[in-house]
């Protein structure tokens, strides 16, 4: 297993160095830079270069790459180009806020996607299946920008029992902070939720229908002990790979909707930094996300192959 | 799907027989599974949208500055919108956009996928290595924050966007099919056929090919709907489709800031966008099934 | 990771996190007493889209939003009124004369880390904020100055070398303000982010995109007009939200108390709700679509004069404004000294321009507008497409990210940009210049245009009101004479507010004042 681990580990690298130089090269052949955002529209043409040179832009490629590349090795991000701040800083700044929203989210998957796959699988082709299995499709099918400006108007402007939009630190207020999570979470939550529920109905019954399941009921276990004894634990490795596989994708929807939700988070950031220009942001916010999903996806696989004892390494 | 090749009889007799005598019943399961029906009536209804729209051009193109934002009415079933264009012509051209991105964003990241996944799987070794550190390393980007990143750089607009999103689907083509082919190459009738001296080339399209249809057709289904969502993502962040022409996305982008006060114009825009991701996604599910008891594994 | 903090600021992170971690508790301002600022008047909460990237006065660029917060750090020698007029601030008076003006100053007045406000405060922050070298962009508005000399503890001279209606104007704003010089002797690059003046407010703290929170400064030197003190807020948070739906939705649900700017699709929405006014306080948007006339098609003035006569600016202000929109002959505002209402653009006729492209054998000539992604632009753009569509040009609409407009435009690889700026600003030297100068920054349409250089050139070279309103004038009737730019349509920037906030005080180009604002119960 360790050696296994640290495989994975060691595989991790080449794919570090593909992502640092596509998106290192990607971003440089953007156009405009970020000369306005910090000088302003009617800075001169000298100015403008005097900041270029200032930032480094003036180097060549290979060069300002190793620099990064170096700066990265050691631990340092580099300044953001607008605003000064360590790039690092900056992110261990955001990063609660978005790690909050995909807990959360993940959470949501297996509070609710879970149990529902669960009720759906046992109770296949009655009512409750269908509209269980409706609500995931409706889940997986609303774009999370429309599913937000939706919960805002009822739940903030109509009903106003919960804030439209905002962040407070978990450790400042916590109850400020958690009723300004649910809307995003449950927006952004939507999609792992009914994918989780999918997931779940369908290995469940899969593993209903497996050899091992039927013995057991013949034995004369109750269903619903042979449903949560046997099938479930065997019915869970595929949502466990399936959920975390979904970390990628709770990224990109935190993109859309930390910007609806007024949230300081990564998606906002690598927006924001985009749209601006500052491109070491940008560099180190999105190297930190992909770590951060490999990491994931890893983890994901450890999980499963501890709750699946039949697969070796 | 054929079975020319005269060297390897037994698998390329196979692989038709599979072709041939799994697509009848599994078209039957199909037609009497109601996510099916469903899924492909909406699917009509874009493609009828998408032939119907050059019609309703003027009525989706040209601002009238006297309606602005009227409700529904039964001069305008769905409203106006905020430059008093029929939302209902322009929700029916909308559609247009739909069938670019499935055909031209999923068309080419199959394509550019499939081969690129066939070519590691089947040589593995150093273009395997490579292939693969690329897939996975452009996996690992969040897909928004590619796609945004490529769309900023090449320039906003309907064409780079698919082109982005297209560069963000290709790799998980390339992983699928790689995997597919991985436990396809072990079979007998590969190592057989590449023992006799086949050219891979041939191998890979005309034996290893047809054996992966049926995978091929359940993911293609599934990311048609990551793809439209990308595409409105795209056009909510202001990157997409260049007016005056419009995509759902970007019309309930221009929508919901109005959600209370004029309903219609994010709604309609927002259940045809839905309607749409949900019958991709029953699509995909109906054919998973189908295609699972007599697919191609099973031969 | 921690932010970087380096040691003169170190005291004052501690302290505001002991802040952060007590509440309320340890706030100097929370209970609300009589004595010194801070009286009561409760927390601001402002929805401001437009985050700076810095606070640093001398790096803010010359025309931006940023006074809105500078104006709560830092005061200046001079205050300029609403209605033009300069009013003592740390200067209790001043005398002037040909070559030099000499300042009288409070002698009441530290900066809030403790540092005394003296003359040679005054001398510091005016050598830098005259400095290049220091990454100053007010050098230029200070240009007139040839040194300052502190005469002694409280008073200062400035020596001059011409004439120039703009130094008071710069003094009293960004140019002029006062920062602690022990600060920024101590990180005058971290000065920005951490902003020390003698200002009504206190900085507190500032997560980029997210918050930055200020109290109030308990030893303010101003009073009131009854003599009490101010601030009368306790305490200041700013939200930087740049989604304009969700900054309506902030206002409309208590989230914030004032928002910035607002569009008119999103303060319409609010017209009938009682908790919140919307006050025309006389600011105006100033649309406009500007035409490379450094290529074809728009080198010719006739085929530009063409363009002027297609474009409905009504119906493009109904779309985008409602009935929330003035039309202007340019930059200038109904009121402003240099507003003039008989500058009429062409009268509209499509057929007209129609026949313009027709005789010159250019009907279907293709033409780009680049304009920005975010609402209304492309919309106006979408309005124009059309308008022009049919007096028989092809168009092309790039909406397109601010950053890669901008380069676009300063590449002249366009025809036609729409863009916006807010207006009155301080004076009309600050919408022309940079604008329609040869040289200017933002010379979009790529004038080269004696007359113009030498109407504006004339404007600032006197201080005589009358005789530069003359030259703006006809400033403005040059450019509508010529068609380089369109000005579209002015959509009313109202001040957005919760009704229990009072007492906003604002600039002559509207950016706010907020000692005297509170909370009413």
């Amino acid at each position: 297993m360790t050696t296994y681990v640290l495989r994975r580990l060691v595989q991790l690298v080449p794919v570090l160095a593909v992502v640092a130089v596509a998106l290192f090269v990607l971003l440089r052949v953007l156009p405009g830079d970020p000369t306005t955002a910090i000088l302003g529209l009617e800075a001169t043409d000298e100015q403008r270069a005097a900041l270029r040179a200032d930032l480094g832009l003036d180097q060549p490629l290979w060069n300002q790459f190793a620099t990064w590349v170096g700066g990265v090795v050691r631990g340092d991000l580099g300044e953001s180009w607008i605003t000064a701040e360590p790039v690092g800083g900056v992110i261990a700044d955001r990063l609660p806020a978005t790690v909050q929203l995909m807990v959360f989210s993940l959470v949501l998957a297996v509070v609710i996607g879970i149990p529902a796959g669960v009720v759906a699988a046992v109770r296949q082709r009655s009512g409750t299946d269908s509209v269980l299995t409706g609500l995931s499709v409706f889940g997986l099918a609303i774009p999370n920008f429309f599913l937000a400006a939706l919960l805002v108007l009822v739940f903030a402007v109509w009903w106003g029992v919960l804030p439209a939009s905002g962040y407070v630190a978990i450790g400042d207020d916590l109850v400020g902070n958690l009723t300004r999570m649910v809307l995003p979470s449950v927006t952004v939550g939507s999609t792992v939720v009914a994918v989780a529920m999918r997931q779940t109905r369908g290995s469940l019954l899969a593993a209903l229908g497996e050899d091992y399941v039927r013995t057991a009921r013949a034995t004369g276990l109750s269903r619903r002990r042979t449903v949560v004894v046997y099938a479930l634990r065997n019915a869970l490795v595929p949502v466990v790979t399936v959920v975390a596989l979904q970390v990628g994708v709770l990224m990109s929807a935190t993109v859309t909707t930390e910007t609806i939700f007024a949230l300081p988070g990564m998606g906002t950031l690598v927006v924001n930094a985009i749209f601006a220009r500052d491109l070491p942001l940008v560099q180190g916010a999105v190297l930190v996300i992909v770590v951060f999903v490999l990491l994931v996806n890893l983890v994901a696989d450890l999980i499963y192959a501890w709750l699946d004892p039949r697969i070796v390494y | 799907m054929s079975s020319e090749n005269s060297t390897l009889p037994d698998a390329g007799a196979a692989g038709a027989a599979a072709a041939e005598g799994v697509s009848r019943p599994v078209l039957r399961r199909l037609l009497r599974d109601r996510r099916f029906l469903a899924g492909a009536a909406v699917v009509i209804f874009i493609v009828l949208g998408s032939a119907l729209g050059p019609l309703f051009r003027d009525a989706m193109t040209t601002p009238d500055t006297d309606t602005l934002m009227s409700g529904p009415s039964a001069a305008h079933p769905f409203g106006t919108d905020e430059l008093g264009r029929d939302i209902l012509a322009r929700v029916v051209g909308g559609s247009v956009v739909i069938l670019q991105v499935a055909a031209v964003a999923v068309g080419i990241s199959l394509v550019a996928g499939t081969a690129l996944g066939l070519l590691a799987g089947y040589r593995g070794g150093w273009v395997d290595a490579v292939l693969m550190r690329v897939v996975d390393g452009l996996m690992a980007f969040p897909l928004l924050v590619l796609a945004l990143t490529i769309v900023a750089a090449l320039g906003p607009g309907l064409r780079n966007a698919l082109i982005a999103i297209a560069v963000v689907l290709t790799p998980r083509f390339a992983r699928v099919v790689r995997a597919e082919v991985l436990s396809l190459r072990s079979r007998e009738w590969v190592s057989a056929a590449r023992i006799v001296g086949v050219p891979s080339r041939a191998v890979m399209l005309r034996h290893l090919l047809p054996h992966l249809s049926g995978t091929l057709l359940v993911f293609a289904a599934l990311q048609l709907s990551t793809a439209a969502m990308a595409e409105a993502s795209l056009s909510f962040l202001g990157l997409g489709i260049q007016p005056p022409d419009s995509s759902w996305g970007a019309m309930v982008a221009s929508g919901v800031t109005r959600l209370e006060t004029n309903w219609a114009m994010a709604v309609f825009p927002g259940l045809a966008l839905l309607l749409t991701i949900a019958a991709f996604n029953l699509l995909a599910d109906a054919l998973r099934d189908a295609l699972d008891a007599h697919g191609p594994e099973e031969v | 990771m921690r932010r970087r903090v380096t040691s003169g600021l170190a005291l004052g992170a501690a302290v505001l996190l002991a802040v952060a971690a007590c509440g309320s508790d340890d706030s100097p301002a929370s209970d609300g007493g009589g004595s010194g600022g801070g009286g009561g008047g409760g927390n601001l909460t402002i929805g401001f889209d437009n985050e700076p990237p810095d606070l640093d006065p001398i790096l803010s660029s010359r025309i931006s939003s940023d006074r809105h917060l500078l104006n709560a750090f830092f005061d200046t020698l001079i205050r300029q009124e609403r209605n033009g007029e300069f009013v003592p601030a740390l200067a209790e008076s001043w005398e002037s004369d040909e070559s030099s003006v000499t300042f009288t100053l409070r002698d009441d007045v530290t900066f809030h880390d403790g540092t005394p406000f003296d003359a040679d405060a005054v001398v510091v922050n005016l050598d830098r904020a005259r400095d290049d070298d220091s990454g100053s962009v007010k050098a230029a508005g200070l240009g007139s100055i040839d040194g300052v000399t502190a005469v002694d503890e409280h008073t200062v001279r400035l020596d001059l070398n011409r004439t120039d209606p703009l130094l008071f104007v710069n003094l009293a704003h960004e140019a002029g303000m006062m920062g602690s010089p022990a600060a920024i002797e101590t990180d005058a690059e971290g000065f920005g982010r951490a902003p020390v003046g003698t200002g009504p407010f206190v900085f507190d703290s500032w997560r980029t995109n997210a918050t930055l929170t200020a109290s109030a400064n308990e030893d303010y030197w101003r009073t009131d007009a009854d003599g009490e003190s101010l601030p009368k807020l306790d305490g200041l948070t700013v939200r930087f939200i740049t989604d304009p739906s969700t900054l309506r939705t902030e206002l409309q649900t208590g989230g914030v108390d004032m928002v910035r700017v607002l569009p008119p699709e999103e303060f319409t929405q609010l017209a009938d709700n009682p908790d919140i006014t919307i006050e025309d306080v006389g600011l105006r948007r100033s649309y406009y679509m500007t035409l490379n006339a450094t290529r074809p098609p728009f080198d010719d003035p006739a085929i530009r004069e063409a363009v002027a006569m297609a474009v409905d600016r009504d119906a493009i202000g109904r779309a985008a404004a409602g009935d929330e929109f003035d039309l202007a002959p340019s930059f200038a505002v109904e009121g402003d000294w240099f507003y003039d209402g008989d500058i009429t653009p062409p009268e509209l006729d499509p057929a007209g321009a129609h026949d313009i492209l027709e005789s010159a054998g250019l009907l279907g000539t293709e033409i780009t507008i680049v304009a920005r992604n975010r609402q209304p632009d492309p919309m106006i753009a979408e309005l124009l497409q059309a308008q022009l569509g049919e007096a028989g040009f092809s168009v092309q609409v790039e909406p397109l990210e601010a950053e890669t407009q901008l380069s676009r435009m300063r590449e002249k690889d366009f025809d036609a940009g729409i863009l916006v700026i807010d207006v009155p600003r301080l004076d009309p030297s600050l919408s022309f210049d940079p604008y329609f100068t040869t040289d200017a920054p933002n010379n979009w349409s790529g004038v080269q245009d004696e007359e113009l250089d030498r109407l504006l050139t004339d404007a600032v070279a006197t201080d005589d009101q009358d005789a530069r309103a003359e030259d703006y004038i006809a400033v403005q009737q040059r450019v509508i004479d010529e068609n380089y730019w369109v000005f579209l349509y002015q959509p009313r920037n109202p001040l957005n507010r919760r009704s229990n906030v009072e007492g906003i005080a604002l600039d002559v180009d509207g950016q706010w004042r907020l000692d005297e604002a509170y909370l009413a119960e």
